[in-house]
């Protein structure tokens, strides 16, 4: 059986029709500002108050969401619980892998990011994405050799965009 | 102080990224950058499907074995 057409774009554009309110990090919210990375799934920072989260499970279960690395058969779907939490919830919906994180490296969660983020429109819908220096900045406390090639690389997207 | 740890980084090293494609890149929009990464996420798990599927032809030699 041939692989899906990856459609995170819609994915993403999905969840901001939600009315959730979510920040882009990851892989995708580099590509979104020009990074030469591939990445196959979608990593959002959400708010975490219980009407976000409402808005956010309503969106999870209308795509289908569940857990990834699961025994076949065994189908198991996140919860309120889960999504009030700061942990990363790794899921798959019918378009495509979403990882919805409560925090990612340093504790940095959705208030603390907001204001290092930009809008971007995506089919019609405004996405807000962690801005590539803010990225960068994630990267550099992190180890590992991946890790340190994606930093290089956003380094060198953020030198020719300001034309150094 | 995000900018300054970017200016930081050493402006002589040679760039890792493919800077063709950071050219074609920011020519885009948003949207569009992100669907250039679908079409590329598409093919890479055509790939991984292919290799897969393929297994048998692409086991590895047993250590030790002649090389090419």
């Amino acid at each position: 059986m041939a692989s899906p057409p990856q459609s995170l774009t819609t994915l993403l554009a999905r969840l901001a029709a939600s009315g959730t309110d979510f920040l882009l990090v990851g892989g995708l919210a580099a590509v979104a500002q020009g990074a030469p990375l591939t990445t196959l799934d979608v990593d959002v920072v959400h708010r975490r108050d219980i009407d976000n989260v409402e808005r956010l499970l309503a969106f999870l279960a209308s795509v289908d969401a569940r857990y990834r690395g699961r025994p076949a058969g065994q189908v198991l779907r996140p919860t309120r619980e889960a999504l009030v939490g700061d942990g990363h919830q790794l899921l798959l919906t019918a378009l495509g892998p979403l990882d919805v994180l409560g925090a990612i490296e340093g504790g940095r969660d959705y208030p603390s990011l907001l204001p290092e983020s930009v809008a971007v429109e995506v089919e019609g819908q405004l996405v807000r994405v962690v801005r590539l220096e803010a990225l960068a900045d994630l990267k550099r406390a992190a180890t590992t050799a991946k890790d340190r090639l994606v930093l290089a690389i956003l380094e060198d997207t953020i030198r020719r965009r300001g034309g150094g | 102080m995000a900018l300054a740890a970017s200016a930081d980084a050493p402006r002589s090293r040679p760039s890792v990224a493919d800077e063709t494609l950071l050219d074609a890149l920011a020519a885009l929009t948003p949207e569009e950058r992100l669907r250039w990464n679908d079409r590329m996420a598409t093919t890479v798990l055509e790939l991984r499907h292919g290799f897969a599927a393929a297994e048998p032809d692409h086991v590895a030699r047993p250590a030790g074995g002649e090389r090419d």
